[in-house]
């Protein structure tokens, strides 16, 4: 199983790549990229220097173009496409299917991988990308149960990652809007999700709103732990009742479930958080590096260390951490 | 808080309550010109006709510089378009790289007031700036 | 003057089966051109069997509509792809597809692909028509510059259709939110949608009107509204302008819509009672917005 790390700079993807990554995702300083944060991504020399850097150490670069053209800007998705196989990438995370048609077609030998984002849920799903594009991997969107993902694993022969640790989408990812919904921009349309221009904290006798273009997302209690202003996590009113109408801020924590991810066949884990700091990359990374391989070595007498526990808790956006879709507590 | 910095707490806070903070931000936006001369720090132009203020929670202590054509120079007004609360402790540890200002700020330890995006610019720019060697070995004679 | 074929959404809520029944005859005798039908959005909800809803579809077109078969939007369970199989195994009625997975399923049948494709550019367009499309349905966020720009990359033979009225499902979950509301499990949720004829509305902690849960669904709390832009939308190209059934004010805006087709003056449409109006995404602002634009 390989463990796909996360860089929103050249400082983390050495942290990643040090930690022991075996690959890293990355992207453009554009909307191309689902993480189009200010002062966040990679220029094409850093990436050159990080391709350079992972071949060195046997490791690979993915690129990820996994946003949605949008209408007249064509170009400035097939231009991330072609810097991808200029520079080097090992394959290109792509969720649109016009785009991966250019890909197939200008580049045949370039690896593709469907992103979360092409919000491919199920076998026909796959087997389409995979009949029409020739993909070779596809992104498990993180609406799906351990079952269905055995299923899938013995249904295609497409390579299948998954999540295993970071920020929990509570929605079908590529199918959200609620963010443009609230502030004009979305994942699809800017590559942002309550983007930061649109955030406003205040803070007053220590209980602290956010804001998203105004609306009220939250409002935490003096020492409450807070969490990204993300609107599907807030707390809002619904019949008479104030709670997390959508869900709580969870994220994701399959450590438990590796050996069983391994066994069925899963080919990759992917850690979430580009917009992370390098810090953040260098210990998430580590603890998972070290839980992959026990798994891999023992399968049978893998148990979840409480020190990587500890180390990935400190991480979790709301200091809770959940199994997510993947043990469906809630059906 | 660590040994050193409780020890200096109590110097430091009486010495905030008589310097006026314009000459401790002389200070500290001397250190970040420091930093920058010696190429560590390399303001994004996005940073350019920027105000902030750092705000040492535990000392007591406000620092307002604001960066001008690539340099940092003392902001004496008050308003500042970015502020970030810290302990002085938490601060170090994402100087040095050591801590992710999204875990400070999910527990409560970091605290962003005014531009939200502007500080995420900052944030991004810390986190991709390479941490020289001499950084580390400062670091590490310094208490963790 | 451009002129424009009018249709009726499928229904998202879940009403009791005789409103339903009620509701689509009242829909048979309405000037709608296109009624699209079938539960997109939750498979456990079965106040109409899948026969009822092909009986339904044949009295629609018995009365002179266009009937179209709906796929499910978010397909996670093997419920979800029986639901495919079973409106791709009939040949009565056209289909419009919910998600990409079902274009497989269709075997090379002609289809309309529905609104949750993320279909924003040409070569995906270009694409979608080549695998049987014959008409899209536009993104919802899309605004007018970005809406022209769309139509002139859009490859001969494809149609176009807009969402012009009625709250705008807005994600998917594998999470359904009714039931999380009032504390149950998703499999066992007593089928509280049944209460909730326009869904439940989800407000700020200020008592601001923000969005609404259906089932899986989140919706705009507001109701979209782009009555007034009707003539404009058909002399842009869109081809297809949609209704989006709510419990109020639908055969309302089906009739807005057939006056303006025929020359009369925009009349305002009432959303349903204590539901505010929303258009921005039109004007390239956060879709939340409302923007006056009647004289």
């Amino acid at each position: 199983m390989e463990l796909v790390a996360p860089a929103g700079s050249l400082a983390a993807l050495k942290a990643a790549l040090q930690a022991g990554a075996d690959a890293v995702y990355l992207g453009l300083k554009n909307a191309t990229n689902a993480r189009n944060f200010a002062g966040l991504n990679f220029s094409e020399t850093d990436i050159r220097s990080g391709v350079a850097l992972a071949r060195g150490l046997g490791r690979k670069v993915l690129f990820a173009i996994n946003t949605f053209p949008q209408p007249g800007r064509t170009q400035e998705w097939r231009a991330a496409v072609d810097a991808a196989h200029d520079l080097g990438a090992h394959a290109v995370i792509l969720a649109d299917p016009g785009l991966l048609a250019y890909a197939r077609d200008r580049y045949p030998h370039l690896r593709l991988h469907l992103s979360v984002q092409g919000s491919a849920t199920h076998l026909d799903a796959i087997e389409l990308m995979r009949e029409q594009f020739n993909i070779q991997r596809v992104v498990l969107p993180r609406v799906l149960t351990l079952n269905e993902i055995a299923k899938l694993a013995r249904q295609t022969t497409v390579e299948i990652e998954v999540f295993g640790f970071g920020s929990l989408c509570v929605m079908a990812e590529g199918r959200c809007l609620l963010s443009s919904f609230a502030t004009g921009d979305s994942p699809n349309n800017k590559g942002v999700c309550s983007p930061a221009h649109a955030v406003r904290w205040t803070e007053q006798n220590g209980q602290l709103d956010a804001r998203l273009n105004g609306i009220l997302i939250d409002r935490y209690a003096p020492g409450e732990p807070a969490a990204y202003p993300t609107l599907c996590k807030g707390r809002f009113e619904v019949d008479g009742e104030f709670d997390h109408a959508l869900e709580e801020p969870t994220s994701l924590n399959a450590l438990s479930l590796l050996p069983q991810l391994a066994q069925m066949g899963v080919r990759a884990i992917k850690i979430e958080g580009r917009q992370r700091s390098p810090a953040y990359v260098a210990q998430v990374v580590a603890t998972l590096r070290a839980a992959i391989d026990a798994a891999q070595a023992a399968p049978a007498r893998y148990s979840v260390r409480p020190d990587w526990q500890a180390s990935l808790a400190r991480h979790a956006e709301g200091s809770q951490t959940t199994q997510g879709a993947f043990e469906r507590p809630w059906k | 808080m660590n040994p050193v910095l409780t020890r200096l707490q109590a110097p430091l806070q009486r010495l905030a309550a008589h310097v006026p903070a314009p000459l401790l931000s002389l200070h500290f936006a001397a250190g970040l010109e420091i930093a920058r001369r010696l190429k560590w720090l390399s303001p994004p132009p996005e940073l350019d006709g920027r105000s902030f203020a750092i705000n040492l929670r535990d000392l007591g202590l406000r620092h307002a510089f604001c960066c001008r054509q690539g340099q940092f120079r003392p902001h004496w007004p008050q308003a500042v378009d970015l502020e970030l609360s810290a302990s002085t402790a938490d601060f170090l540890a994402m100087l040095r790289g050591q801590m992710d200002a999204d875990t400070l700020f999910f527990q409560r330890r970091l605290q962003i007031s005014g531009d939200t995006e502007l500080g995420l610019i900052v944030k991004n720019w810390l986190d991709a700036a390479e941490r020289p060697a001499w950084l580390d070995k400062l670091a590490s004679c310094l208490p963790a | 003057m451009s002129s424009y074929q009018i249709s009726l959404g499928p229904l998202l809520y879940y009403w009791p089966r005789q409103q339903v029944l009620d509701f689509y005859a009242a829909v048979a005798k309405s000037p709608v051109d296109i009624v699209y039908l079938g539960d997109t959005v939750c498979s456990r909800r079965h106040e109409l069997r899948p026969a009822d809803w092909l009986t339904l579809a044949a009295t629609l077109r018995e009365a002179g509509k266009t009937v179209i078969l709906s796929t499910p939007t978010l397909v996670e369970s093997g419920a979800e792809v029986g639901q495919i199989r079973r409106i791709a195994a009939q040949d009565e009625f056209p289909i419009e597809i919910g998600e990409l997975g079902a274009i497989r399923a269709l075997g090379g049948r002609s289809f309309v692909a529905g609104p949750h494709l993320n279909a924003y550019h040409g070569a995906t367009l270009t694409w979608l028509r080549g695998q049987g499309a014959v008409r899209f349905v536009l993104p919802l966020e899309l605004s007018r510059v970005d809406l022209i720009a769309l139509l002139a990359e859009k490859p001969l033979g494809l149609q176009s259709e807009m969402q012009v009225w009625g709250r705008m499902p807005l994600a998917f979950s594998a999470r359904c939110f009714t039931a999380r509301h009032f504390r149950l499990k998703k499999d066992d949720c007593g089928f509280r949608c049944l209460e909730h004829p326009d869904g439940l509305a989800m407000r700020t902690q200020e008592d601001g009107e923000f969005l609404a849960i259906n089932g899986i669904q989140t919706q705009s709390g507001q109701c979209l509204d782009l009555l007034a832009q009707a003539s404009e939308l058909a002399e842009i190209g869109v081809d297809v302008l949609r209704v989006s059934p709510q419990s109020q004010g639908t055969l309302d805006a089906i009739a807005a819509l057939d006056r303006q087709r025929l020359g009369e003056a925009v009349v305002p449409v009432a959303p349903p009672a204590g539901i505010g109006r929303c258009n921005g995404y039109w004007f390239g602002q956060p879709g939340i917005h409302w923007l006056e634009t009647r004289a």
